[in-house]
């Protein structure tokens, strides 16, 4: 993942649990300043490294904390220099995440060594959306619920999104949305 | 021009994100999703004139009325343009003729390409427009900008705080460099002291016990302010450093003791410091001699366990268990509960203070330290260190940390001994009187000063950091009042050399007996000449 998730894991423990507990958790994983520059690609196993130890620090298992994380990246990226373009991808949830895509697109102009998943609508129902996840990443489940969580948060939704099928590499996401 | 293909709405929507279809007289009567997906004024049956300015590629640079120029325009491939009266948005595309009025196929043109606060998302662009990826890399660029400057700050503020860090530490590790030379200088010189007869045996028990209590004190700073061990520890072999470090235990003990070691893991090797160790087993032994006041047996064995301590409960491996058991009364039951307090408060002058600095140098090596009180039976004391490796240990590592002095070379020389440090003083003092010199000791350059203006003498032994004046200015200002005395400085640090004078000796701590008598026989010496001028 790119720098950009470390720093806002960082943010997220120190919001947390405190600068010391972040600071013990960068000991505990060998993560420096290096592993921290927002345009930076590192290997999944930093960041998996990073999100396991800050997992144990939270006294949740990693699925748990993944979510958590997925939750808090929504509000951390709207919050950082990245908010413009969350709010050009779309100022609903429907818009969001048809757009979604194209938004990626540029970030591998930007940044060509970053892996972005695909995110499609297959369906809109009232009250119910179907997404189709796709990426070459596995054990990231837990953290796109939470992202689909932040999402709703964000554009002033309530709901539940839950993992309605999975084939090879894409899951589809059942999203259901209170509306009332 | 009649239009060759028929569009839907929704394809002409979706290629034209912001058309308007007016009539011949420019009022609205549809337009397009970008309008419609917002509260806008652009309804049908606005006058378009009303709400936008008109431009497009004449190269006259004159003003036509709108009218005229869509007329004019349509079904040709001159671009049109439209600014909104009201808000930032322009819009661009060219005119169709159409029944009843004319189509104006327009698109979003966004404004310098920067897409904060336009209210604009991606959905307000065609499918192929190619400002979309042009939006999202300038949006990308601006923040990453934006982040590299805010990690730049960050890093040049992690820079100030690592150099202010270094810079502390450093200062810190000297202080504490410092004081573990003196107090191992107070160690060496009383071991030595105890070794011999005619040296007072408590008073060099005291300095021994204050000393080891200070240095284990000083471990503590020492693992907290490094956080973890950094520093690879070589291996040592449990049973030879004991064995070999028997008789500086046995002299922290008076004679109505007796100290027994039972060595059971002759190969066994565990990753601590020797000294640390050691330090750890006097500490152990002096306070347990404290709580024994009618003297009594202290035993120490060794041996393999393949279960770890509680506070390692699961881990897999071999242990070495030091045990020290005495048949003193016990250490109070109520203290107990809070040795094994994962983090109690401690105090220097609690009663568990000793056993507590244990428990720490043990956890912090991978092990632990438990105490079991068996009120009027005794103590014991169980140290759980994991075992490393068995393989061949390095002989130094055995070495024993004591040193013994020469014999004696006094020959009654005048010896004006300066060091802050209390113990340090009194040990060098008593050590120098014993090999056959008069040292009159003085704890300051102040005490220094007034002594060498009642008496005189050969030499001045002198600390290079004490507080107030340091010892380098003492032995300016001693020499300039009496040019004949022979300078000895000692010090963990050598000082700057621009400050000393060349003809001055020079002595690093901890001390070591021999070099100090050899030293003060060749400063003795020197002064012949000029005793016999």
């Amino acid at each position: 993942m790119y720098g950009m998730a470390h720093r806002a894991l960082r943010q997220m423990m120190v919001d947390r649990l405190g600068p010391a507990v972040w600071a013990r958790i960068e000991r505990e994983t060998s993560t420096g300043p290096a592993d921290l520059i927002s345009l930076c690609v590192y290997d999944d196993s930093k960041t998996l490294a990073l999100i396991s130890a800050s997992a144990t620090h939270l006294g949740l298992p990693v699925d748990e904390a993944l979510r958590d994380f997925g939750r808090y990246w929504v509000r951390y990226a709207e919050l950082s220099s990245f908010g413009p373009i969350m709010d050009f991808t779309g100022q609903d949830l429907v818009t969001f995440i048809n757009n979604l895509d194209r938004m990626h697109r540029s970030v591998v102009l930007a940044m060509p060594d970053a892996r972005v998943p695909s995110f499609t609508l297959l369906d809109e129902t009232d009250g119910r959306l179907l997404v189709r996840y796709r990426s070459d990443r596995t054990g990231l489940e837990t953290f796109v619920i939470g992202l689909l969580e932040g999402l709703m948060d964000r554009l002033g939704e309530a709901g539940e999104v839950g993992v309605a099928s999975r084939e090879g590499n894409a899951i589809d996401f059942a999203i259901r949305l209170d509306r009332n | 021009m009649k239009a060759a293909v028929t569009l839907r709405e929704s394809q002409l929507g979706a290629l034209f994100r912001a058309f308007i279809e007016v009539d011949h007289n420019l009022v609205v009567r549809t337009a397009g999703p970008f309008f419609a997906s917002r509260q806008t004024e652009v309804v049908p049956g606005v006058q378009l004139a009303e709400l936008f300015s008109l431009r497009h590629d004449r190269e006259d640079n004159k003003t036509y009325s709108p009218k005229r120029v869509i007329g004019e325009m349509a079904d040709t491939p001159e671009r049109l343009e439209l600014f909104c009266k009201s808000k930032n948005i322009r819009l661009a595309g060219i005119v169709f003729s159409i029944e009843g009025g004319f189509l104006l196929a327009l698109n979003i043109v966004p404004e310098d390409f920067i897409i904060e606060d336009q209210g604009l998302t991606i959905s307000d662009f065609s499918q192929i427009d190619s400002s979309v990826p042009a939006l999202t890399l300038i949006g990308m660029q601006r923040a990453l900008l934006a982040e590299a400057r805010q990690a730049a700050i960050d890093l040049a503020k992690a820079q100030a705080d690592a150099v202010e860090l270094l810079d502390r530490t450093e200062r810190i590790g000297r202080y504490i460099v410092h004081d573990l030379t003196n107090y191992l200088s107070i160690i060496r010189l009383n071991v030595a002291n105890l070794a011999r007869s005619g040296g007072s045996a408590e008073t060099s028990r005291s300095a021994i016990e204050a000393a080891t209590r200070h240095v284990s004190d000083l471990v503590i700073s020492l693992e907290r302010l490094t956080g973890h061990r950094d520093v690879e520890v070589q291996p040592i072999a449990v049973d030879h450093t004991i064995r070999a470090n028997l008789a500086f235990l046995e002299a922290s003990l008076p004679p109505d003791f007796t100290l027994n070691f039972i060595g059971s893991v002759p190969q066994a090797a565990v990753r601590v410091g020797r000294t640390e160790l050691i330090i750890m087993l006097t500490n152990v032994i002096v306070d347990a001699r404290g709580a024994m006041a009618d003297g009594g047996a202290i035993t120490i064995t060794t041996f393999r366990s393949a279960h770890g301590p509680a506070v390692r409960l699961g881990e897999r491996g071999e242990w070495v268990v030091i045990k020290i058991i005495h048949d003193g009364p016990g250490i109070d039951p109520a203290a107990v509960p809070n040795l094994h307090d994962p983090e109690p408060v401690i105090w220097p002058d609690s009663p568990d203070f000793v056993l507590r600095a244990v428990q720490t140098w043990a956890r912090a090596a991978g092990g632990d330290a438990r105490v079991t009180s068996m009120p009027g039976a005794g103590t014991d004391i169980c140290i759980h260190l994991p075992i490393c490796n068995d393989a061949e240990v390095p002989d130094h590592a055995a070495a024993s940390i004591v040193g013994l002095a020469p014999p004696r070379t006094g020959a009654m020389a005048r010896v004006l001994v300066v060091e802050d440090e209390i113990h340090a003083l009194d040990a060098i003092v008593e050590i120098l009187r014993m090999e056959g010199y008069a040292a009159t000791p003085a704890s300051n350059a102040a005490q220094a000063l007034e002594a060498l203006a009642a008496a005189e003498f050969d030499i001045l032994l002198t600390d290079v950091i004490m507080p107030e004046t340091s010892g380098v200015d003492l032995a300016h200002a001693v020499e300039a009042r009496h040019p004949r005395i022979g300078i000895v400085l000692m010090s963990g640090y050598f000082p700057d050399e621009s400050l000393l004078q060349p003809h001055w000796r020079m002595l690093r701590k901890p001390l070591d007996l021999s070099l100090l008598m050899q030293t003060l026989a060749a400063a003795h010496a020197a002064q012949a000449p000029v005793r016999s001028a």
